[in-house]
């Protein structure tokens, strides 16, 4: 579809265009009117925990560091030498007081700045080091649970702000007071537009069918949703619901008897309730605490109908090496590519994507329209991402 | 002194015997995944079996003091969690409807066949590569390199089980939807 086709009616309240997961022209428009504007989820703190750590990912298919000096200020940098382009650092991770490009060995420290270049005075009096830093990402940000923001926009808005009220069910996801470390990554692709892996977050009318196999071990041990729903009163929000906030963030929370173990039957716990939280922060960052396993998913756009996801395991400081090892287990029983839920999610969207080459223009995402919306089930809390898609894209 | 050689002949014949039948039966057990027999692959294991997938970015996390065990693996499997698992990959996952195939090429196989835990069992370790090719209608194949870490018993009678199995992908990613055994 040319762009001079293109229709700002992308979205209605019952339907979203297919053109939205398949159109390679759309998806360049997204890297520059939402991945170049908005803030985007690159890291957490738990990565960082000694000065000089630094770490590197992509943000807006840029590659980028972030690096923790010696003062813990922490920084977004292009992974590019000023000089020639090289990536300066081609490791995922490390702990440096400065970077030396391969190439020509520019030598850059924490701050960026250039510290020293081979043989300059080849250069004249108009080569001047100062200039010629790394480049900075034009701004970076935290939350409190150590979520690590950048944007490619200087003018963005306060991260606070742009998080709005999902900062609240943040809040309540990541609520271990002495914070978190990062044990390790689910780092894999999945053959799908991104927007199906934002969109998966609150759809809970999947779980009984995609995820019937590990829906049924779950009750079988006798886990599962504490209540019957019933439709969720508008504008309350208690009990089980899901719900579409302003800035385009998606979340569904509900209480549940837990399950110690998605792959032992043997290590329920019954009686034991807790409230989960599951959904997606415009535009990259899914939270998800289920499985009594509080992760984050770092979405990554690598083309209209490839994706990666890179998935953290956030253990709390405040568990023992045991509950440590036992969080990982669960981690990997449940989510990630060889996950019970993980794998029929990862076999699926590509499932989809290919489904959307067919000549049909709109999918339907109406359940609960017209009926109040808001019960884990219904497709209205997805709306939210759908309706911020469409406004950044065409006004 | 020809008696002394004898023996010695005999003990590394023996050795070398066991590394054979080792090797062996990490094969057979190789044709019975790549035949989804996941039943019957399930029955060549302890039932203390300890089943750990890890990929080597993963790995190369790890701190001074941890131990596998303290790094985030992508499969860690107990006899109860793979008995659960071989009954999703018989029954119910979408993600095995059309079922994948799998080849697992297993090969530069080691052993060291000197150990012995006790005088009814013993627990040999071996290493071994294999490169899972994966394919499935409509997909791409998907080709992962692994390194087995492996420690089989052997029983008084010469039959043989998958103790534990470390599968280490030399990889940074797992892409897709890993519904099958590495």
């Amino acid at each position: 579809m040319g762009s001079s086709e293109l229709s700002p009616k992308f979205f209605t309240n019952r339907a979203v265009r297919r053109d939205a997961y398949r159109d390679p022209e759309l998806f360049e428009l997204e890297r520059d009117r939402i991945f170049s504007k908005v803030w985007v989820f690159v890291g957490h703190m738990g990565e960082l925990t000694q000065p000089g750590d630094y770490k590197t990912t992509v943000l807006n298919g840029a590659p980028i560091i972030i690096w923790r000096d010696a003062g813990d200020e922490v920084r977004a940098l292009y992974n590019s030498c000023t000089h020639r382009g090289t990536k300066v650092t081609r490791r995922p991770r490390g702990n440096e007081k400065y970077l030396r490009c391969s190439y020509h060995a520019w030598t850059f420290g924490r701050d960026g700045s250039l510290l020293g270049v081979p043989d300059a005075e080849a250069y004249d009096e108009t080569f001047d080091k100062e200039k010629l830093g790394l480049v900075a990402v034009p701004r970076i940000a935290t939350t409190k649970h150590g979520l690590i923001f950048a944007s490619q926009n200087a003018n963005v808005e306060p991260l606070e702000q742009h998080l709005g009220e999902a900062l609240a069910y943040m809040d309540a996801a990541f609520n271990d007071p002495t914070g978190y470390t990062v044990a390790g990554y689910h780092d894999y692709r999945v053959y799908g537009n991104w927007k199906l892996v934002t969109e998966n977050s609150t759809d809970g009318y999947h779980v009984q069918s995609l995820h019937r196999m590990n829906a049924k071990a779950v009750q079988a041990q006798g886990g599962g949703l504490t209540e019957q729903q019933a439709r969720p009163v508008a504008g309350e929000r208690t009990g089980n619901y899901q719900v579409g906030l302003a800035g385009g963030h998606n979340l569904m929370t509900w209480e549940s008897v837990v399950t110690e173990r998605m792959m032992d039957p043997a290590a329920q716990t019954h009686g034991k309730r807790r409230r989960d939280y599951l959904g997606s922060i415009f535009p990259n960052l899914a939270i998800n605490t289920n499985g009594n396993c509080p992760k984050v998913r770092q979405i990554i756009p690598i083309d209209v109908a490839c994706t990666e996801i890179i998935q953290y395991a956030l253990i709390p400081n405040s568990y023992t090496r045991e509950e440590r090892r036992a969080y990982l287990i669960r981690l990997a029983e449940y989510s990630g590519p060889a996950g019970a839920n993980g794998v029929d999610d990862n076999d699926n969207f590509p499932q989809v994507q290919k489904g959307l080459r067919a000549p049909i223009d709109w999918s339907d995402v109406s359940r609960g329209v017209g009926k109040g919306g808001g019960l884990l089930n219904d497709e209205t809390a997805m709306h939210a991402l759908f309706e911020e898609w469409q406004r950044r894209l065409f006004g | 002194m020809a008696a002394v050689q004898s023996a010695l002949q005999s003990e590394a014949n023996a050795r070398s015997e066991m590394a054979r039948r080792l090797t062996d039966f990490l094969f057979d057990g190789a044709r019975l995944l790549d035949d989804r027999r996941w039943a019957e692959w399930l029955s060549t294991c302890t039932h203390d079996i300890d089943y750990t997938v890890h990929t080597r970015a993963n790995l190369n996390l790890m701190r001074e003091g941890d131990t596998f065990d303290d790094v985030l693996p992508y499969v860690k499997c107990d006899y109860r969690a793979l008995e659960l698992r071989v009954q999703m990959l018989t029954r119910e996952w979408h993600a095995v409807d059309p079922a994948p195939w799998t080849l697992h090429v297993v090969s530069n196989v080691r052993c060291w066949v000197d150990g012995k835990a006790s005088a009814e069992k013993e627990r040999y370790r071996v290493e071994a590569l294999c490169i899972v090719h994966r394919n499935r209608i409509g997909e791409d194949l998907v080709i992962f390199p692994c390194r087995y870490e492996d420690e089989i018993e052997v029983a008084a009678d010469g039959s043989m089980k998958l103790a534990s199995r470390l599968v280490i992908v030399e990889a940074e990613r797992i892409d897709g939807a890993l519904a099958y055994l590495l």
